[in-house]
């Protein structure tokens, strides 16, 4: 391949990195954020731990606390304040950008199990991978009709 | 451009280009995730698109500054052009690019053909594999464009070709065999009362895709990019130490296996294991029947290729055979020793006082000793026939082999120290016995094992000692060591260098003559090549240059103190 033919080639890259960057920009610039999108049933074991990820990020903590089980932070003596619960989650907490990913609820009844996958965005060098996976399984129960978050109620630090 | 600045400039290039190629998959992911997946999570994505920016412009713009030098550099120079470090550049890249790319590419057909589910859409590994194909699919133009105006350019790329054959080789083998087994496990026919998933949301579709993917690389690198590259030692290396060598180990290990269970089978049957007993089955004859494909075809291969070249070639095929033999040497040892160890077990309990005996205790042992000895006798018989026929007719060159000596002196060495290893143990099991006033049985119960292994290693050690004495009293160890030789040339010296390589034997180093060179270079026909070969070797010293002069080559012999 000539000098020539080297060039036009770097050109053609430049052009598709270019188109690239922008629909990139105007992408996470116009789809991202909308709340409400894609968000599943409410009353589905997956729609309560959609939107309890969904509080902690808009940082509604409060809404976050009131989907866990009353019960299960009785037994958990640490948190069964929302006091307590939101004191550990702030000093702990991290402020690296991260999304959670819902896997297949399995639903028994009033008991059900939802796995979820966090990816946490914490780069350090260019050539590490920038995003860290934790996988978590949530559990819930089912009262007067309504699901709630058994475990873990622990606040979730993501770092 | 110096060879320090020429690094230098290479150097940042690959380290700017992987920043850059980082940036772009980064944000090719995120649009894949946001488009695709239909994921909305704000802070995340502008994490990513401000990493993805960030390395894409910073990478880009340097690795555009970096590479638009040496290219400047490189046009219209050859000496450039045929730089050692570029042509190493350029073969790394795509080398890198084309195993990331062929990860990411099996991912991908195995997400079709687990039913597109668009939750789990694979955005990182269709990123990587755009990225990695794009940069593989630059550079190969570009080195291919650019040509092999050197033997050693010649040789990376080679190394290029080959590493990717064997990696597509072994993939596409190991999917099929892989593939089949799976296959086999979801046959309705093994019992079982719990069944948990089915064939085709197992491991399957993993297997095809590398099937596929292996098989299209290898089909691309060995069929296209190898073709009529016969000249080349590393392709013998690749047929007859990868290809033979690998298939006839893989498929005799199967082999082995198979017996063994078979053996072990009819003596005890299939015990509480059931129907699932015969699940070996399911990978031990795919694997002997991919092997004997593979074994077979480069075999015929590498006979269709015999004849085609001299000693260079015969060094590959030297080594096989007696890599071969020395597998079929050590199976069939293995196999005698186990055997003796059974005899001695049944010996050691006739004589001994034992009330409370396993039954079958020899079943396992039995069975392993004669899968064995029926692998390895015949494969050690046709390999060892063989080389004991390549020695006969090459005389003491042959005798004086590297790869002869090696195995010789590695046989013999293995041999000295188990019989000695054997000996203090019987020594100090015979004289501890008589001393703590133990039986007969009992010392011979702690000397079993030393005593089945020097049964065995004595008479390899006897048998191997005489060949090795033999070789050296008809001077196989006296033979001259290559010499080293130099040719300065001009442009376009390849054919030459080809041709005394192949009747010497061994590797002419190149150096570029930068004086006023003469237009046409002689060429030698097959008997002044000869002449000329021969003077090299009788020539004193352990050296020679050679330089084109008045239509000759002149050899100049040296001796480095």
């Amino acid at each position: 391949m000539s000098v020539k033919s080297s060039s036009r080639w770097l050109f053609g890259f430049g052009a598709a990195v270019l188109v690239l960057v922008l629909v990139a920009v105007v992408l996470v610039l116009t789809m991202t954020g909308e709340s409400d999108r894609n968000l599943l049933p409410e009353g589905t074991p997956g729609g309560v731990v959609q939107r309890y990820f969904r509080a902690i990020e808009a940082e509604d903590y409060w809404q976050a606390y009131n989907y866990l089980s009353p019960s299960a932070l009785d037994e958990e003596s640490r948190y069964n304040t929302y006091e307590k619960w939101i004191q550990a989650y702030l000093e702990r907490r991290q402020t690296n950008a991260w999304k959670a990913t819902l896997g297949e609820p399995s639903v028994s009844e009033n008991t059900s199990v939802v796995p979820v996958t966090i990816d946490i965005f914490k780069p350090n060098i260019p050539f590490e991978d920038p995003v860290r996976t934790r996988r978590y399984t949530f559990t819930l129960e089912k009262k007067d009709d309504v699901w709630s978050i058994t475990s873990p109620v622990y606040p979730l630090y993501l770092y | 451009m110096s060879t320090v600045k020429r690094a230098f400039f290479y150097t940042v290039s690959f380290i700017t280009l992987g920043i850059f190629a980082g940036g772009v998959g980064s944000l090719l992911a995120l649009c894949f995730d946001l488009l695709i997946r239909g994921e909305s999570w704000k802070d995340f994505a502008r994490a990513q698109l401000s990493l993805g920016l960030a390395m894409l412009v910073i990478g880009g713009v340097l690795w555009f500054l970096f590479w638009r030098v040496t290219q400047k550099q490189v046009s219209g120079e050859p000496a450039e052009i045929e730089s050692l470090i570029r042509k190493f550049y350029l073969n790394v890249i795509r080398g890198v690019a084309a195993l990331v790319g062929i990860v990411a590419l099996v991912g991908f057909i195995n997400w079709l053909m687990t039913g597109v589910p668009l939750d789990n859409f694979p955005s990182t590994g269709l990123s990587i594999l755009v990225v990695a194909g794009s940069i593989w699919c630059y550079h190969w133009r570009l080195e291919e464009g650019e040509g092999q105006p050197t033997p050693d350019s010649k040789t990376l790329r080679r190394w290029y070709i080959y590493v990717l054959a064997a990696f597509g080789l072994i993939s596409m083998a190991n999917g099929a065999i892989q593939g089949i087994n799976t296959a086999v496990f979801s046959l309705p026919v093994w019992g079982g009362d719990v069944v948990h998933g089915d064939f085709w949301s197992g491991d399957f579709p993993a297997n095809l895709s590398w099937f596929l993917v292996g098989g299209l690389t290898w089909w691309f690198h060995w069929f296209y990019m190898a073709k009529g590259d016969t000249e080349s030692i590393l392709r013998q290396v690749y047929i007859y130490l990868l290809a033979i060598t690998g298939g006839a180990l893989a498929g005799l290990s199967a082999l082995t296996f198979l017996l063994f269970k078979l053996f072990s089978f009819a003596f005890e049957g299939a015990g509480t294991a059931g129907n699932s007993y015969f699940l070996f089955l399911g990978w031990t004859i795919p694997t002997m029947i991919v092997a004997g494909a593979i074994w077979t075809y480069h075999q015929k291969i590498a006979q269709e290729e015999a004849g085609q070249g001299g000693e260079q070639k015969l060094s590959p095929r030297r080594i096989y055979l007696y890599l071969m033999s020395f597998i079929g040497l050590g199976t069939l040892i293995g196999g005698l020793s186990a055997l003796l160890g059974t005899l001695l077990g049944l010996i050691i309990r006739a004589v001994g006082t034992e009330t409370v005996a396993a039954s079958g205790w020899w079943y396992d042992q039995l069975s392993i000793s004669l899968a064995l000895l029926v692998v390895g006798l015949p494969i050690w018989l046709f390999y060892w026939r063989r080389v004991l026929r390549m020695t006969e007719e090459g005389g003491v060159a042959e005798r004086g082999a590297g790869s002869r000596r090696v195995f010789l002196y590695v046989v013999v060495g293995i041999s000295i120290i188990a019989v000695a290893t054997d000996l203090v143990i019987i020594v100090y099991q015979l004289l501890n016995g008589l001393l703590q006033g133990e039986t007969g049985a009992d010392i011979l119960r702690g000397m079993a094992w030393s005593l089945q292994t020097l049964l065995v290693a004595v008479p390899v050690l006897v048998y191997h000692w005489r060949i090795l004495r033999k070789d050296q009293g008809m001077g196989a160890e006296k033979l001259a060591r290559r010499k080293r030789v130099h040719l300065i040339v001009g442009e376009g010296a390849a054919d030459l260098i080809a041709s005394i390589e192949g009747k010497l034997g061994s590797r002419v180093r190149l150096l570029r003559y930068t004086g006023e060179a003469p237009a046409e270079l002689p060429v030698l026909s097959d008997e002044e090549i000869e002449t000329l070969v021969n003077e090299i070797r009788t020539t004193p010293g352990n050296g020679v240059i050679l330089v084109v002069t008045e239509g000759r080559v002149m050899v100049l012999p040296y001796e480095e103190k």
